[in-house]
């Protein structure tokens, strides 16, 4: 009951929001010099007359605004002007889910990566793996990645070729990016695991697991991983935010046909529709996201109330 | 049993020796910080090293040197042979799980029982600490519960196996007085029925009274005096020992004759020279300023002990004799 309740805030505030962020976006992007049809090429009279006309464009702007928003409502973002044979919702069907499975991916390397090294940093503290864990996750997040990206590609393209070295569609070709993709996450999640856990540790409740006999396994793995586990919970959210950006940048680097390049291709070209479709679709899915974070973080520490 | 911290090292508990045999009632009275906890989670191996160290002593079960286990015999010894009644209820037990699942977790390992069987003794050993609808309340959180019935909870779990020893530290400082006696009386029970030897750690001189068979006072981490309980009320030979109880109400004194002991609690990492007591003592003569008093052993069944340089069998409470 509780959940469903604020599951439906949840959803009546996505909707405030993808509203305010289409109103903002609309005005911004006629407000912006050129349009979409200021291409390379100088259409004749004739031919832009028809084009605006197919798109709407010879309305007047509250007009077109109105339109927008009500296809919106109906999940229909238009034609695309760029990829002209295509719908935005075409191109979206196509591209989400190859972007998805990347940052899905890199997000699993980056919590399972993470967490293992986090926990053992804070069990055996001041060891050999804690120092190179730690040194490791520094150097994970201190390097952009598309530098470790072009690192990793000499090295695991060019001199073992173990890994093609771009493309999409075999399992092959979507480690690397997603490594990539998840490492400076999996730095940020080590750090805040180990910090976490050796909290936790000193905790009177983890004397009293040890008083009652457990083995240092289960009270490390049993009482104190849950409270280490809530930074990184809350963590998610920004680094959700940071996977979809950061994947952006992978996607262009390994070749991979996922939203990444319409994005910015449509931001450039003015392709109106497209990039707000995109906008609008990445709106959704953060606070989506975002939604499960809490609900997670609810479930896993029971004092915690869902509002 | 010694810390190791940034300002210099606490010797937190030094030169405290004790006995305990099966069905005996030892209790640790002393004042905030003399180091009764400590000695108590040392017992049990509990102390983290670092900053902890336990620079010398002995603890001896049934025959074993504990100090000596390793992490496999000390599963086997905690929880099922020596259980431990913690002072913080508030902390002490794991917020994320349910009270079920902290209890069932200790009879699951040590008595063998399956799920349904732990949860089903989990329930009654709530009904048998005073919880009331534990069918019900057993899947809460902690912080769903009181902090009397949080220290309820913990009790529930270290008699759950029955233990040989139950160290009990401050167990019913929380609870209020009908349910304190309730408390004593289910482990007064527990010790007839299993012959189960109590360490009752308290502040109350009032429940010492009425629980314990023998009695060691501890001051600045060192054993002042160890008696008969019957002996320590009726002559106190430590001029500390003699100071609690002038401080403690009884029923055969007006709250006027209440005299609290003069001065602060020592400084562990800067004590007094010579006996720890002495800024605070009314019988201190030039030699206590100098000498640490050895730890006197007197002839008696059971021998009682004290340290004190001066011989204060004669008095009580009033002057030196
Ligand atoms: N982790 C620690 N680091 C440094 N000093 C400590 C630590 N734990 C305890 N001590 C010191 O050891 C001394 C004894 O503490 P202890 O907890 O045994 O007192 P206590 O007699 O149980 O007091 P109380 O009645 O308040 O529970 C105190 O002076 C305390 O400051
Ligand atoms: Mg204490």
């Amino acid at each position: 009951m509780q959940v469903l309740m604020f599951l439906l805030k949840r959803f009546g505030w996505m909707i405030v929001t993808v509203w305010i962020v289409f109103t903002i976006s609309f005005f911004l992007m006629r407000h912006i010099p050129g349009g979409p049809l200021n291409g390379e090429r100088v259409l004749s009279e004739a031919v832009r007359a028809r084009l605006e006309a197919r798109y709407n464009l010879d309305a007047p702007l509250s007009e077109q605004y109105f339109t927008h928003l009500w296809n919106t409502m109906r999940l229909d973002f238009g034609p695309s002007f760029k990829l002209q044979d295509y719908t935005v919702n075409e191109v979206l069907a196509q591209g989400l889910p190859v972007s998805a499975a990347l940052g899905i991916l890199g997000m699993v390397f980056a919590i399972s990566i993470g967490m293992t090294s986090g926990v053992i940093s804070a069990v055996r503290r001041n060891s050999v793996y804690d120092y190179s864990f730690m040194l490791l996750a520094t150097l994970g997040i201190a390097i952009p990645n598309f530098v470790l990206a072009a690192m990793l590609i000499v090295i695991f393209v060019f001199n073992l070729q173990m890994f093609p070295a771009a493309g999409w569609g075999d399992l092959n070709q979507i480690i690397l990016p997603a490594f990539c993709l998840g490492a400076p996450f999996a730095g940020y999640i080590a750090r805040l695991t180990r910090t976490g856990m050796l909290e936790v540790l000193g905790n009177d409740y983890i004397r009293t697991a040890y008083a009652k006999g457990l083995s240092p396994r289960t009270v490390v793995l049993k009482h104190g991983l849950r409270g280490a586990l809530l930074p990184v919970v809350s963590y998610l959210g920004p680094a959700i935010a940071g996977i979809l950006t950061g994947s952006l940048v992978l996607e262009r680097i390994f070749v991979i046909p996922g939203m990444g390049s319409h994005f910015i291709e449509a931001a450039i070209q003015r392709d109106y529709t497209l990039a707000m479709g995109a906008l609008l679709t990445y709106t959704v899915l953060l606070f989506v996201m975002n939604t499960m974070v809490d609900l997670a973080y609810s479930i896993i520490d029971p004092r915690v109330k869902l509002e | 049993m010694e810390f190791h911290t940034d300002s210099g090292v606490v010797r937190a508990v030094n030169r405290v020796s004790f006995d305990l045999s099966p069905g005996e009632t030892l209790g640790i009275v002393g004042e905030s910080g003399s180091g009764k906890s400590v000695t108590n989670l040392a017992v049990l191996g509990l102390i983290a090293q670092p900053p902890g160290k336990i620079a010398g002593g002995s603890v001896q079960y049934d025959g074993q040197e504990l100090l000596e286990l390793d992490q496999r015999q000390w599963q086997q010894i905690r929880g099922k042979k020596i259980a431990m009644i913690f002072q913080d209820p508030m902390t002490a037990l794991n917020p994320f799980l349910t009270v079920e699942e902290q209890l069932i977790e200790v009879t699951m390992l040590h008595l063998g029982l399956g799920r349904t069987e732990a949860s089903q003794h989990a329930v009654q050993l709530l009904q048998k600490v005073g919880i009331p609808a534990a069918e019900k309340r057993i899947r809460d959180y902690p912080h769903q519960f009181s902090g009397g019935m949080r220290q309820r909870v913990m009790i529930a779990m270290a008699i759950s196996c029955q233990p040989d020893i139950l160290i009990a530290d401050e167990p019913t400082t929380a609870l209020d007085v009908t349910i304190q006696a309730q408390i004593l009386e289910l482990m007064k029970s527990m010790q007839e029925e299993f012959g189960t030897a109590i360490i009752f750690i308290t502040h109350d001189l009032g429940v010492v009274a009425s629980t314990c068979d023998r009695v060691m006072v501890m001051y600045a981490g060192q054993k002042v005096e160890q008696a008969t309980t019957r002996e320590l009320f009726n002559q106190p030979r430590h001029p500390y020992t003699i100071g609690l109880l002038n401080s403690a109400p009884r029923w055969d004194q007006s709250d006027e004759q209440l005299q609290a002991i003069d001065g602060q609690p020592p400084d562990l990492l800067n004590l007094p020279a010579g006996c720890s007591f002495h800024p605070r003592c009314q019988f201190v003569q030039d030699e206590c300023l100098q000498e640490i008093p050895p730890l006197v052993t007197l002839n008696g069944d059971p021998p009682r002990q004290h340290a004190c340089l001066r011989d204060l069998s004669t008095c009580k409470g009033g002057e030196p004799g």
